[in-house]
């Protein structure tokens, strides 16, 4: 009887003694002692080497008013910097402005400058972020031109809803526009050390024009005014220019008024450890499509037919893109085959394109469009950044058995040198809400016009 | 003290125990040594190890073949006579706690890097320790029957982690198909089999089967089911990454799990893992704390277990907080402890069998 007393007394003992810590007394997170981070910015320092920006959103209602000025007003967020050493000291250095620990759990997008990622230690600013448990490897990375902390403090007036579901928001628009890449810092910080795939990241800037809209007065009207004058007497603006001679426009660039200043455009090309040249948005579609990260985009395109007019087209991607590379001869044969398919959105034209034997001449001239711009981007690639961003090195790999000999094959220096024989099938499936566009009887006059 | 009443238990239990004692490792153990001898081709080496663990296995039952109904301890006394018998399992009982302890040190290194960073790793290792020591004090029996109920959730669990996985899968990773050579291969194979270490508590717990068909069944049960989910487990980790990173990971199931992304919603599956790991290691070290004590019990003929658990604790808990370190645990220890797994799961029951059959020892009935 006694035995089992004591029996019961002691498991119950060692029951209660292992409940105890499981109070959580050490690693217990109460939310209103932690600052949670939506994005961490790095820009070179003056004094010090980084000069760290956090951007966090504001916990309480009080928090929120706080800062109650003008536009910002309906902002969540708020953003603190200072110079320090290295990130993560930094963030214990700024726990003074907020007098609560900064969280990196909820740290959505890491930004840093085109300075700091043009510079050596890149990748070991990457690898700090990459080796530290609390940022998230899912966290995107993005390079700004410009400062990273004038990108946070514009991203505030995004985030007048929940910060972290913006930030997915923004970066998903990829899935439909196929502008810039979405790169964690996974997938970054791996594919830095990849030898056979170089990485590629999201150019980010803040666009001026809009900045300068955004503060322009009367006078500013004025010119606007003037400059619909000068588009009325022929004269082309300059983004105009730009637009229609090579759509090559740039992160920061783009000929907009409105909206938000901040702008998510183009990539970034690393080789080795840091940024060497920068795609832009047009580029980036193409080289998304090669990297099978390309989904689904809207492209406008001469009307094969009639040059003078556009036809509007989505585009999907049909098949993953085929890739062989014969790695036997002097130097490499890479055959790339891109299949794309699509749907009409318009035909300014009205030619019947929706016609079995008619659609044949749209396909290829859209398929002659796309090769264009890929053999020009992949001659970009090899001559003037010497880099494998497209992932060539993926299908080269295979046919080496041990690390040795593809280490000594040397792909780095064999993908310059390599002969690309490319290939793009685009077929279109549906031609919108229409199946035939009769003609339009235009004013007398202008039908001789069009032609 | 009262003397311990002998549980009886069947091949569906000891299958479970001895899977999740071969699978849970897997969930935090650092695979950084092995994968520098194979890069891109340790999933190769997986399949080599799983031939050796099972030849390993082969051996053992084997040898308990010979000797129906007796546990290996009693079969070291019968084959060495009494003194060399107790050197023999002196070095199993020397196995297991050291491999328990290395076990314990390396999940709570891991749970303060990935969760509780502010938490002694003492109090972790303590923690653990209490409780399977509760579940020691509970016996084989309960332990064998719970397995089996935590086995059908864990294991689902586990390939269904894996699962999501899937759209992060990158076949180019797995290329160079040899990694860094066929010599290296095979010598990881060998290496990595130490995972199947755990097949001695076969050994050690036969005396407790129902028949001695069971011990046939839940053997190879447990190797073939461990032996997929290891397999599996192993590949996509490979084709995650590519050669040039795999060996940096400290956690590789950590890596994975936080690289779950399944839309802007199903991402962040960490707590996840919590499950598997802690409930599995719980049985892990429970099963290796109860195998040890009973082969201590064994060499010193003491029929109570209980009496021994106080002791066990503060041994296994000053064994684990040797090493000063995490690295010193990983490149110390783990390479010691996998050693001598290797060489007591292989040498022992050869060994012994060779003995057997030169002496002509068989059940003495």
């Amino acid at each position: 009887m006694w035995e089992k007393w004591m029996k019961k007394c002691l498991v119950f003992t060692l029951v209660l003694l292992q409940t105890m810590p499981l109070l959580g007394c050490y690693d217990s997170k109460e939310l209103d002692e932690k600052t949670f981070l939506t994005m961490i910015g790095v820009d070179v320092g003056t004094e010090h080497p980084l000069k760290l920006s956090l951007q966090f959103e504001k916990l309480t209602e009080q928090d929120k008013s706080s800062n109650d000025t003008e536009d910002k007003s309906t902002s969540n967020t708020e953003v603190v910097s200072e110079e320090v050493d290295t990130i993560f000291t930094g963030q214990g250095l700024l726990t003074i402005a907020t007098s609560r620990q900064y969280e990196n759990a909820h740290t959505k997008i890491v930004v840093f400058s085109e300075e700091v990622a043009r510079s050596k230690q890149f990748q070991q600013y990457v690898s700090s972020i990459y080796r530290n448990h609390s940022v998230r490897g899912i966290s995107y990375i993005m390079i700004t031109k410009g400062k990273a902390e004038d990108f946070l403090k514009e991203d505030q007036l995004m985030t007048n809803t929940y910060t972290a579901k913006a930030v997915e928001i923004l970066m998903r628009q990829t899935n439909y526009n196929a502008y810039f890449p979405r790169v964690t810092i996974d997938n970054a910080y791996n594919e830095m050390k990849s030898s056979k795939r170089k990485v590629i990241i999201p150019l980010a800037a803040v666009n001026k024009q809009v900045e300068d809209s955004e503060t322009e007065t009367e006078e500013g009207k004025n010119e606007t005014t003037k400059d619909a004058s000068k588009q009325k007497n022929g004269e082309k603006q300059p983004s105009e220019e730009k637009s229609t001679e090579d759509d090559a426009y740039k992160a920061g660039e783009l000929p907009r008024s409105g909206g938000l200043a901040r702008e998510v455009f183009g990539s970034a090309v690393l080789e080795g450890t840091k940024m060497i040249g920068e795609l832009t948005g047009e580029e980036t579609r193409i080289l998304l499509m090669v990297r099978d990260e390309f989904k689904k985009a809207d492209f406008s395109s001469k009307d094969p037919l009639k040059k003078n007019q556009m036809i509007s087209l989505t585009v999907e991607r049909a098949r993953a893109p085929e890739i062989k590379v014969e790695t036997k001869g002097e130097r490499p044969v890479i055959h790339v085959r891109i299949s794309l398919d699509g749907d009409v959105d318009s035909i300014f034209s009205t030619i019947d394109y929706e016609r079995p034997q008619m659609k044949k001449i749209l396909e290829e001239a859209f398929e002659d469009d796309i090769k264009t711009h890929l053999d020009a981007l992949i001659e970009k690639c090899q001559k003037e950044f010497k880099s494998d961003v497209f992932g060539f090195g993926r299908a080269a790999v295979m046919h080496f058995l041990t690390i040795d000999e593809w280490e000594k094959y040397n792909w780095r220096k064999a993908f310059p040198e390599a002969k690309v024989i490319t290939e793009v099938s685009f077929a279109i499936r549906r031609t919108g809400t229409l199946m035939k566009a009769e003609k339009l009887r235009p004013v007398v006059g202008d039908d001789e016009d069009d032609e | 003290m009262m003397a311990e009443k002998e549980a009886k238990i069947g091949s569906a239990e000891m299958a479970a125990l001895l899977i999740l004692s071969i699978i849970t490792p897997l969930m935090f153990n650092n695979n950084t040594l092995a994968r520098e001898l194979t890069g891109s081709a340790h999933w190769i080496s997986i399949i080599i190890a799983f031939i050796f663990g099972i030849l390993g296995l082969l051996a053992l039952l084997c040898l308990l073949r010979r000797f129906p109904g007796q546990n290996i301890m009693q079969i070291f006394n019968q084959v060495y006579g009494r003194k060399f018998g107790f050197v023999a399992s002196l070095l199993l009982f020397l196995l297991f706690i050291t491999t328990v302890a290395v076990e314990v040190r390396t999940f709570a290194e891991t749970t303060k890097t990935y969760d509780y960073d502010t938490t002694p790793t003492i109090v972790i290792v303590g923690l653990v320790l209490m409780g399977a020591a509760i579940i020691c004090w509970l016996g084989v029996e309960s332990l064998a029957r719970i397995s089996v109920l935590l086995g059908y959730l864990l294991i689902p669990l586990l390939f269904i982690i894996l699962a999501l996985l899937i759209p992060n899968l990158e076949v180019a990773n797995l290329f160079p198909i040899l990694g860094h050579g066929t010599k290296n291969l095979l010598l990881c194979g060998f290496t990595e089999s130490y995972m199947y270490g755990s097949i001695l508590f076969i050994g050690v717990f036969a005396d407790v089967f129902q028949e001695i068909k069971s011990v046939k069944k839940a053997a190879y049960t447990g190797v073939l089911v461990s032996g997929a989910l290891i397999f599996i487990y192993h590949l996509f980790f490979n084709m995650t990454l590519g050669y040039e990173t795999i060996t940096e990971e400290a956690s590789d199931m950590f890596f994975l799990i936080t690289s779950i992304e399944q839309g802007r919603f199903f991402q962040r599956l960490d707590a996840l893992l919590s499950f598997p790991m802690n409930i599995g290691t719980f049985i892990s070290v429970s099963v290796g704390m109860c195998g040890a004590l009973k082969v201590y019990r064994n060499m010193f003929d003491i029929q109570n277990r209980r009496v021994l658990l106080l002791p066990a604790i503060f041994l296994l808990l000053a064994l684990a907080m040797i090493a000063p370190d995490y690295p010193t645990v990983v490149f110390v220890y783990n390479k010691y402890v996998r050693g001598f797994s290797i060489a007591m799961m292989y040498l022992i029951p050869l060994l012994t069998l060779i003995t057997a059959v030169a002496r002509k020892k068989r059940r003495r009935c």
